[in-house]
């Protein structure tokens, strides 16, 4: 197990190496992409912009500048070009709100995913079943920007149930946070619902085909008892790795859209508004922290696909 | 108690799919007293395994047909309402599968998979059903219970885990045991001392077993009783003594013919039943044996009923037209019963 958390470890090192420098070069590439001309402002004498160019080293080779923000990054001390804002410390303001988004959301997608895809899976091909099917269909087509923006319009501006964005921290006030995050969580979750629920219903039905499934059956147990023991413990493996990986996409600024849609401030929104300026450092950074997520949580996932499944030997 | 412990009656079971019925069990109907080891004999796909399930009501789904009568302990199984079914499925009837290995849940333990049965079914805590599980693994001669309590079924054999299924079955004390194929994936010597096992239940605790196999050798070894079946249908059934020494079906004597004996010098090439099994259901009318039997004669395209063998006892019959004298001439092929290759019939 050790040895096996160190692999993964390493091998996640060489991804935030290769993600942040195709990150970087990507920004090089594109045009309009000179951080200098932003810096200076429109309209700077060839002499400011040349001061510019020469004081945040843009006239170094490209490995030495990537080396110069990697060094700024790993001691904190990057500023982004657009204000010259720290932004580890924009990164660090934005985070109570996204990981408010990600932990709650995910509780409501993956309980809502488990309660429709059991119950979809009771009576395969009845009413129930179809319907749900339906539903999963509309809620994984339609753009999760409409869901939110229909959502806002009905429920925080034509009837104000809920507050129209924004982000209320919960050390300020508990039922101001819950209110300002229940649109935002229910609206992610729904596309998350969709697809879970149908991913967990096809599994399920996989399980009960299986050979042990009527062994517990010979056994009497009750149909509760089968479910429970026999069939959900199987047939979660497939949702919970999805799981992580969305978890982790939320969690490192993937929720772009919903986060800017009720202006919660998080590291999405940070993000976006970062790219609308094309100002590099921000992106390097929520690129690699994104990254870092990704790789942190898909290995916890198979670290606990390895304690679900005892046949599961982690590849050492 | 009065009468058979498990009495089967004109079962017939049909799975529905997009291409109509498929009429798995055509005609089954068998008894089973306490203390009786019956097999069921027959080739892949003539219902063995259907009729075990359903016997347990685990073939029951929206899809299936099925009809006639199961009783156990006189009282009738095929509409009991699932409480009903619940209570027998291990305590009056236990099953064990072909297949011990898929057949155990790969992620939970064995032990605790056989002690779900006991809690489910009595009162014990954990600690008495967790002494009870270690002792009926110990009585099966898994070495080492309390250790093999925590391996999971990817840890043990497959001989190790089939005994693992059979404690699991014997552990509420069925006073009926289905063992379907249970047999087939071990090597022999593990075969012989779980099939010694088998007939010990019946001789010492007077269960009931329900031995489905399609070897012969294992019948000869183990069996009171048996049943043939063919292409859903029962075509003989008779004690392990009659069926062996005065086959009445031009099938069993197929059986018995392939069947290679070291006590007689080695043929050129084995005896076979020519042809293969109709598709379940797609028979015509007439015996089901009617295409691959060498001896069918016109009055075999209508289907003979299952009819008592005469001077024998009232368990013994047979589904086929010919007369006996015929069937006791006709089945000799070269000293021994087999079914006649089709070129050597006049």
């Amino acid at each position: 197990m050790a040895r096996y958390i160190a692999r993964r470890l390493v091998s996640s090192l060489v991804v935030l190496f290769l993600v942040s420098v195709f990150t970087f070069l990507i920004f090089q590439v594109i045009p309009n992409g000179s951080p200098a001309l932003r810096i200076a402002g429109r309209g700077a004498s060839p002499a400011t912009l040349a001061a510019v160019v020469k004081e945040w080293g843009f006239n170094q080779p490209l490995y030495v500048q990537y080396a110069d923000m990697m060094e700024k990054i790993f001691t904190g001390s990057v500023v982004s070009y657009s204000g010259n804002i720290n932004v580890l410390g924009q990164l660090r303001a934005g985070l109570p709100a996204t990981v408010s988004l990600a932990v709650g959301a995910s509780v409501i997608w993956l309980s809502g995913a488990i309660v429709i895809g059991v119950i979809s899976s009771r009576r395969i091909g009845g009413t129930v079943d179809r319907l749900m099917g339906v539903l999963a269909s509309v809620s994984i087509s339609v753009p999760v920007y409409v869901i939110g923006a229909v959502a806002l319009y009905f429920l925080a501006y034509k009837v104000s149930i809920f507050p129209n964005g924004g982000y209320v921290p919960i050390s300020q006030s508990f039922f101001g946070w819950l209110d300002h995050m229940i649109l935002p969580w229910l609206c992610l979750s729904v596309g998350f619902i969709g697809l879970y629920s149908r991913v967990l219903r096809s599994s399920i039905i996989e399980t009960e085909g299986e050979d042990f499934v009527r062994t517990a059956k010979a056994k009497g147990l009750t149909k509760r008892r089968i479910l429970v023991h026999h069939v959900l413990r199987t047939s979660m493996i497939p949702i919970i790795s999805l799981w992580g990986l969305d978890f982790a996409g939320v969690i490192g600024g993937g929720a772009i859209l919903i986060e800017t849609l009720f202006n919660l401030q998080g590291v999405g929104q940070y993000a976006a508004e970062s790219i609308g300026l094309l100002d590099i450092p921000p992106i390097m950074v929520i690129v690699m922290y994104g990254t870092f997520f990704v790789v942190l949580l898909t290995t916890a996932v198979d670290i606990l696909h390895a304690f679900a499944e005892p046949r599961v030997r982690l590849q050492v | 108690m009065t009468g058979p412990l498990l009495e089967v009656e004109e079962l017939r079971v049909g799975f529905s799919s997009d291409r109509g019925v498929v009429q798995a069990v055509e005609d089954v109907s068998l008894e089973l007293d306490e203390g009786e080891l019956v097999c069921i004999v027959g080739e892949s796909g003539c219902g063995k395994s259907v009729t075990a399930l359903t016997i347990m009501g685990l073939t029951r789904s929206p899809t299936t047909r099925i009809e006639g009568s199961v009783r156990y302990e006189g009282s009738e199984l095929l509409d009991a309402p699932e409480s009903q079914l619940r209570a027998v499925r291990g305590p009056g009837i236990a099953i064990v599968f072909q297949e011990p290995v898929t057949s155990l849940n790969p992620v939970q333990r064995v032990g605790p998979q056989i002690a779900e049965q006991i809690r489910a079914h009595t009162t014990l805590d954990k600690a008495e059903t967790r002494q009870q599980v270690i002792e009926s693994m110990r009585r099966l001669g898994i070495p080492q219970p309390e250790q093999r309590w925590y391996a999971y079924p990817h840890e043990l054999s497959g001989g190790m885990c089939q005994r693992v299924m059979i404690a699991m079955a014997m552990s509420c004390s069925p006073r009926l045991l289905i063992a379907d194929e249970c047999t087939t994936a071990l090597d022999v010597t593990i075969q012989a001392q779980i099939l010694l096992q088998l007939r010990s239940l019946c001789d010492d605790h007077g269960i009931g077993v329900l031995l489905i196999t399609h070897d012969l050798g294992v019948v000869a070894e183990v069996a009171d009783r048996v049943v043939v079946l063919y292409n859903g249908r029962v075509v003989e059934q008779g004690t392990v003594r009659s069926i062996f020494e005065d086959p009445q079906h031009p099938y069993t004597w197929g059986l018995l013919g392939s069947m290679p004996r070291l006590d007689r010098p080695r043929r050129e090439q084995l005896l076979t039943i020519p042809g293969a099994p109709p598709e379940p259901g797609t028979a015509g009318g007439g015996c089901s044996f009617l295409a691959r039997c060498p001896h069918a004669f016109d009055r075999c395209l209508e289907e003979p009923p299952l009819a008592p063998v005469p001077g024998a006892s009232a368990r013994e019959s047979a589904r086929c037209w010919l007369t006996p004298d015929e069937r006791r001439h006709l089945r000799m092929v070269g000293g021994d019963i087999g079914l006649a290759p089709a070129g050597d019939i006049g």
